[in-house]
């Protein structure tokens, strides 16, 4: 009698564990789809109106237009969503690109040609975003720049505008630097710091911060390096000015319309800064003095910068393109700058 | 001496080994086969990876430096980072877990830092450690971990029977600790080597982006600086070339580790199997 009670038991527990299982089963099958939906219809956007996906960089003041102009809610057309991304390098938004992330963006001219040949990300140059905007921070014990020979300096990376510029220093002053690539840039202040470098060149708010914290000071400025070179570039990609020629038109126009706006209001236009920055004001509005908010793309500044990315080896022989005019007139396009 | 017969000799060629590398290979060149164009374009073939291999190799990256001589300098790295997590992970290892007090201090501690990713410390490795010490540092805590947990528990697994016995014949704590103890928590201490240096040597990218100016000056040298600059500048195919040399000197890593500690631990079952 006892074993038959306890038999029921068993099969009364089996059943009310199957139960239990099949439950626990039909609700992670209902988050699980939840979840995908979700992130289709909310994340991903597919049944949202027409998206437009915008790519800058982390914490970048030469990409000021860009913050200038979401605040001012520029950024807006009938049944058309913007969303903006944010990478930590220009190479990492080019291969953004490269895989069909992004649709325009903001990010730096070496990059950008880089990615276009080595990698083959069909992208078009349709504005400058700045120029110039770089400079040289270095020890309180360096008075001049023949005090540099035959020590250590940091730079962003080989393959960076910062580099070829101190490359330019050496060549311009006859002096040997030992150039230490050093990332993320937030390093090079505090290595300035403990003196394991005597100096860094970096793009603007990293000078003027580092100024700004009582540590180094400039020695020189791009624009007494190489003035007026190329920085910053809009890029689109390709298939999307094929396809949206309207609407890549309106986005220049609005890039040109808040780098107007720059130049009218830099007293606002550092208070944006600072809130994209995540900086104070007051290190956005000294870093401002030395970036030059300009759209006119440079097409003979950036093909010496092609020049020198071919003439140092990073883009091989085997990937230089054959007729190089012929390369810049397929990568710029200035058709909605009027230019 | 033994003498091999054919069929030994034969058992002993890596033919699976060789199998398993090539079929990986023909499956890399078939997906590279079925992308589309665009993409064939920024997806490298075995073929370019071999082709640029061979020139890291040979010729080398824009400063002449080959890939032989950035191996040397990211080893030379690993080694110094690694014994300083063998110094002072072992120690602490066994003070944790024959100090109970010990254990209780630093577990907390343990516990929390462990989790954070080599990547994460970079700002503060060149605060605490100049760029001269910052990539040690990191691949310092990249082979800590394993190296304290595993001492840890070797000391842990310690059979009581074997304390016993030893106490029994007179032995004290010290001796204890020192005739039973350690010995039998080599096999678990060499296993954390094995794992900390495996990943010591994971955390070499992370560890060349601080700067990797070569411990003998010259100039930027490094497996994974020459990883980092390559992808900086699109050149997957050189990315990939840097991956292999990596993956193959971790292999080769593993394997003098494994063989020693198959030497060393004869009498211990789940090694020899």
């Amino acid at each position: 009698m006892n074993n038959i009670t306890d038999d029921r038991q068993k099969e009364s527990n089996v059943s009310g564990l199957m139960k239990r299982k099949k439950t626990v089963g039909i609700i992670l099958g209902i988050v699980m789809v939840g979840s995908i939906i979700t992130y289709y219809v909310w994340y991903a956007g597919y049944l949202a109106p027409f998206t437009v996906r915008v790519g800058y960089l982390v914490a970048d003041i030469h990409h000021l237009p860009l913050f200038v102009a979401r605040e001012k809610g520029w950024y807006s057309g009938a049944g058309i969503r913007f969303e903006f991304k944010q990478y930590a390098n220009g190479p990492l938004e080019m291969m953004a690109f490269g895989v069909g992330e992004i649709d325009i963006g903001y990010l730096g001219i070496v990059p950008a040609t880089l990615f276009k040949v080595n990698f083959g990300v069909n992208v078009v140059v349709m504005a400058a975003a700045n120029k110039e905007g770089s400079a040289l921070v270095v020890d309180t014990s360096i008075n001049s720049v023949s005090d540099l020979n035959n020590t250590t300096v940091a730079t962003p990376g080989e393959n960076t505008v910062q580099h070829y510029l101190l490359s330019l220093v050496e060549s311009q002053y006859n002096i040997k630097i030992n150039k230490l690539p050093i990332v993320p840039l937030s390093g090079m202040e505090s290595a300035l710091q403990q003196g394991s470098i005597k100096g860094f060149i970096a793009w603007e708010p990293f000078p003027a911060k580092s100024i700004h914290d009582g540590v180094g000071k400039i020695l020189l400025t791009s624009h007494e390096i190489w003035a007026n070179h190329p920085c910053c570039v809009l890029v689109v990609s390709n298939q999307f000015l094929k396809d949206h020629p309207d609407i890549v038109e309106t986005l220049v126009e609005t890039h040109v319309r808040a780098t107007n706006f720059i130049a009218e209001q830099p007293d606002e236009s550092a208070g944006i800064g600072a809130k994209y920055t995540e900086q104070a004001k007051e290190i956005i509005l000294d870093a401002m003095q030395r970036v030059i908010f300009d759209y006119h793309v440079d097409k003979p500044g950036i093909k010496t910068v092609l020049q020198h990315l071919i003439n140092v080896g990073w883009i091989p022989q085997g990937k230089v393109p054959a007729n190089i005019d012929a390369f810049l007139d397929n990568f710029i396009n200035t058709q909605y700058l009027g230019a | 001496m033994r003498k091999l017969n054919l069929g030994q000799a034969i058992k002993r060629l890596p033919t699976l080994e060789i199998i398993s590398i090539t079929v990986a290979v023909l499956i890399w060149q078939a997906i590279f086969l079925t992308l589309p164009s665009p993409l064939q374009e920024s997806f490298p073939d075995p073929v370019s990876v071999a082709t640029e291999f061979w020139r890291l190799c040979t010729v080398g990256d824009i400063n002449q430096n080959t890939l032989l001589v950035h191996s040397v300098a990211s080893f030379s790295r690993l080694i110094l980072g690694f014994a300083i997590a063998v110094l002072t992970g072992l120690p602490l290892g066994l003070l944790m877990s024959l100090r109970a007090s010990f254990y209780r201090i630093l577990k907390p501690l343990v516990e929390i830092l462990r989790p954070i990713p080599p990547i994460a410390w970079i700002p503060l490795a060149i605060v605490l450690f100049k760029i001269t010490y910052g990539p040690l540092f990191i691949i310092w805590l990249g082979a800590f971990f394993p190296i304290l947990l595993n001492t840890i528990a070797g000391v842990r697994r310690t059979s009581p029977i074997l304390m016993d016995v030893a106490k029994t014949f007179g032995a004290d704590k010290k001796k204890v600790t020192a005739k039973v103890v350690v010995p039998s928590a080599l096999p678990e201490v060499f296993t954390g080597l094995r794992i900390g240096l495996g990943v010591g040597w994971m955390s070499i990218i992370a560890a060349e982006m601080l700067g990797p100016s070569s411990l003998l000056g010259q100039g930027p040298q490094g497996l994974g600086y020459l990883i980092y600059n390559y992808w900086m500048s699109g050149l997957i195919a050189s990315v990939v070339a840097g991956m292999i040399a990596i993956g193959v000197i971790a292999y080769i890593i593993n394997e003098i580790f494994l063989q020693t500690e198959k030497r060393m631990f004869k009498w211990r079952k789940e090694v020899t199997a």
